[in-house]
């Protein structure tokens, strides 16, 4: 069930009543917040709920044998048969539709018929990748509760599109979690998640879609499409990380800040300190230091290929890949010249386009309309009208203010946008992130 | 920690909030919703008192130029969308009033001939007609589960009304007049080609297939007909591909001697007639009128 659908907002609200007898009843949350998971993880598909169960009772497994066995040799076996479980599991599903592609047409049509992409597989792999990692790593203690690791894997509020948790973060508050929290601030969060998503985000894809499909756009439209494209992904991927973290909020469990207001950065390493946190800490902490880092002499191929590796993480398509390329070497550019504020935004806003392209060649026909001047009527308004591009131009131009007014909590803003998503909500049924 | 912290300010500005809400509806279904073309349109079609009606879609609607001085006892009804389906609901309606009139109706080339589809047209607002319609009870079928219940109504809509209230206000491409809306821009070569393939690959059916509800619809108006006062003109507007019109065949088979059809020749193929595959440029829409003027003149 789809975050922003009136099922999941009953079905919180279920739970949130549960929990409150709950609490009352002296008993844990853990096995209501579980069941739980399990019921909106199943809602998607329940032949699937046998997947994360197996990938949660391996995990355990492995980490258990893990912290008892001595030989690091067979600690270091286990660990990486955990890995490649996951990754196997992450690559069958999400990339042998690409990869059957070059190899075999037979196989390739079967894979398209009979594969459907698990909901959330590229967090949970790699979430209890890391727990997997950090358990080798003695970082921390595997869990020896069931119930708790498995919560730790399925957690409804984060588990389809992240923030990605580490069980250092998350496991301690689980232990100690025993009641509802009717916090300001996570109401504060699931508001201003919501506004994000379902007026922001959302009416930016209405512009965004059409100019996707149309075919003569001029350089008015394209230059609209790609900032249009540019807040929408942002404000869908951090609306969705804030109705995360406040539902969770409201059951006592502080999920991992996943955006710290990316566009205010003021160059790519500062873009990705503040763009997908979790996923990119992730990266740093289990892929790129591993390599050396950038003390190895390497950094170059180590910046280069983690990024890489993100694009892919991403989707299997090439475009993703040549987005985690281009973000790889502007890095590397930035460590040999300096490059001004502007600059880094117009790079940044244009890497969103083969990031929304379907293939390389939609991306130069779209990339093609900035040099199209023929500022006619249809072209410019995208057959949309004059009145939803003013929109979209309003939205675009005012989301800066209102990111800046809605860093604090704001009691205006409690009273204003509410009354805002019940007139110009505009449903997308998706959410950006929710397809990898 | 307080437990008063449920009873902050968060809490009682959203309660303001949904006050402001209600507030709101009432006010913007007063006076917006209210005026919106559909709505106007959909309800005067009864309650107006002209000689003669066109009803269509939006290709009729861009199809006539009437003017006050020939067209006064003239209105053309047509809206957007299929709304031909519309007006099959609302004919059985017309033809049984005390109003004599010349009813003109230009039957586009649809899948099913009364409303079926959730997906046709945009009559959110239908509980406004008046419930005893046959046009009601159409709408009823087809947009009740749309429409969310009061005060929800009009969750999301803000965008869709400020549209359409400010469209027909501030309209600078087109040419309001006696509920006609005629073109006035002109598309790219490119983009007239193309709507010339997205209009190519609709369906071509060789028969039209009606099913039990279109069948007894159909014999609805074949049963008024005969007793009415009214004279009904089918119209089969041209478009640029000269595709035939089944719809248009199919009612001309059915009523054929108790009412007038007409089909228009010499448009097919000609650009400057046409705004896309199937709407009618300025100069499209004077031809046409020209065309039908004995109609419109009284």
């Amino acid at each position: 069930m789809l975050f922003n659908s009136l099922a999941f907002l009953v079905f919180v609200l279920v739970i949130l009543v549960l929990l409150s007898f709950w609490q009352r009843l002296k008993l844990s949350p853990i096995p209501l917040l579980l069941i739980a998971s399990y019921v909106f993880y199943g809602w998607w598909n329940a032949w699937y709920l046998f997947l994360i169960v197996g990938s949660t009772l391996l995990d355990y497994t492995i980490s258990i044998l893990i912290s008892r066995i001595q030989s690091k040799n067979s600690r270091r076996l286990l660990c990486f048969f955990s890995i490649a479980t996951n990754l196997s599991l992450l690559i069958f599903f999400k990339y042998s539709v690409w990869l059957t592609e070059f190899i075999s047409r037979d196989l390739n049509s079967w894979l398209v018929e009979h594969i459907i992409l698990p909901v959330g597989i590229s967090f949970y792999t790699f979430q209890t990748m890391s727990y997997t990692i950090d358990v080798y790593r003695k970082e921390i203690e595997p869990e020896r509760n069931i119930l708790k690791f498995a919560l730790y894997v399925t957690y409804f509020p984060q588990l389809i599109a992240g923030p990605i948790e580490r069980a250092i973060n998350f496991l301690p508050q689980v232990s100690t979690v025993s009641k509802i929290h009717l916090r300001q601030s996570s109401y504060w969060l699931i508001l201003t998640g919501y506004f994000r998503k379902i007026v922001l985000a959302d009416n930016l894809a209405i512009y965004v879609d059409e100019s996707w499909a149309y075919d003569s756009l001029n350089i008015f439209s394209t230059l609209l499409g790609i900032l249009a494209f540019s807040f929408q992904i942002y404000f869908d991927f951090s609306g969705y990380s804030r109705i995360a973290r406040g539902i969770s909020g409201l059951f006592g469990i502080d999920l991992s800040l996943n955006f710290n207001y990316p566009y205010s950065a003021r160059s790519f390493r500062d873009f990705w300190a503040r763009w997908h946190i979790t996923l990119s800490t992730w990266f740093r902490d289990y892929i790129y230091i591993p390599l050396g880092g950038s003390r190895s002499g390497n950094t170059k191929r180590n910046i280069l290929l983690v990024f890489i590796i993100s694009g892919i993480w991403h989707g299997a398509n090439v475009t993703f890949v040549l987005w985690g390329l281009l973000h790889g070497l502007m890095l590397l550019l930035e460590r040999r010249i300096k490059i001004n504020y502007f600059t880094f935004l117009i790079i940044l806003f244009l890497s969103w386009v083969p990031f929304r392209a379907p293939d390389l060649s939609a991306m130069s026909v779209y990339l093609s309309g900035l040099f199209s001047f023929n500022l006619d009527y249809y072209s410019t308004t995208i057959s949309l009208g004059p009145l939803r591009v003013l929109f979209t131009i309003l939205i675009i131009g005012l989301s800066p203010i209102y990111l800046r007014i809605e860093r604090r909590e704001n009691r205006y803003l409690f009273l204003i946008l509410p009354i805002l998503i019940f007139y110009f909500s505009a449903i997308n049924e998706t959410f950006i992130y929710f397809q990898f | 920690m307080k437990r008063s912290y449920i009873f902050s300010f968060s809490v009682r500005s959203s309660f303001v909030a949904i006050l402001v809400i209600i507030a709101t509806s009432f006010i913007i279904d007063k006076i917006l919703i209210s005026k919106l073309v559909t709505i106007q349109k959909l309800n005067r079609v009864y309650s107006d008192r002209y000689t003669n009606i066109i009803l269509g879609s939006s290709r009729a609607q861009g199809g006539f130029v009437l003017d006050d001085e020939c067209n006064y006892s003239t209105y053309n009804y047509s809206l957007p969308g299929t709304a031909n389906k519309l007006w099959l609901g609302v004919l059985p309606d017309l033809l049984t009033d005390s109003l004599i009139q010349r009813i003109i109706i230009c039957v586009d080339d649809t899948d099913s001939l009364i409303l079926h589809s959730k997906t046709d047209g945009d009559y959110s607002y239908y509980w406004k007609l008046d419930k005893n319609s046959l046009l009601y009870d159409d709408l009823h079928k087809t947009t009740r589960e749309k429409i969310r219940r009061w005060p929800f109504y009009l969750f999301g809509e803000g965008y869709n009304i400020i549209w359409k209230y400010l469209r027909t206000r501030l309209e600078f491409s087109s040419l309001n007049i006696r509920g006609s809306r005629i073109e006035l821009g002109e598309l790219s070569l490119l983009q007239f080609e193309s709507s010339l393939h997205d209009f190519d690959s609709e369906r071509i059916a060789s028969d039209l297939y009606l099913d039990n509800a279109a069948e007894d619809r159909l014999e609805l108006i074949d049963n008024l007909l005969s007793n009415s006062s009214d004279t009904v003109v089918w119209i089969n507007l041209p478009n640029f591909l000269g595709k035939p019109n089944l719809v248009y065949e199919r009612c001309q088979d059915q009523f054929s001697g108790l009412c007038q059809f007409y089909t228009v020749e010499n448009f097919a193929g000609k650009r400057e007639l046409f705004f896309d595959a199937k709407h009618f440029s300025f100069d499209g829409a004077v031809k046409l009128t020209e065309e039908f003027s004995w109609l419109f003149c009284d």
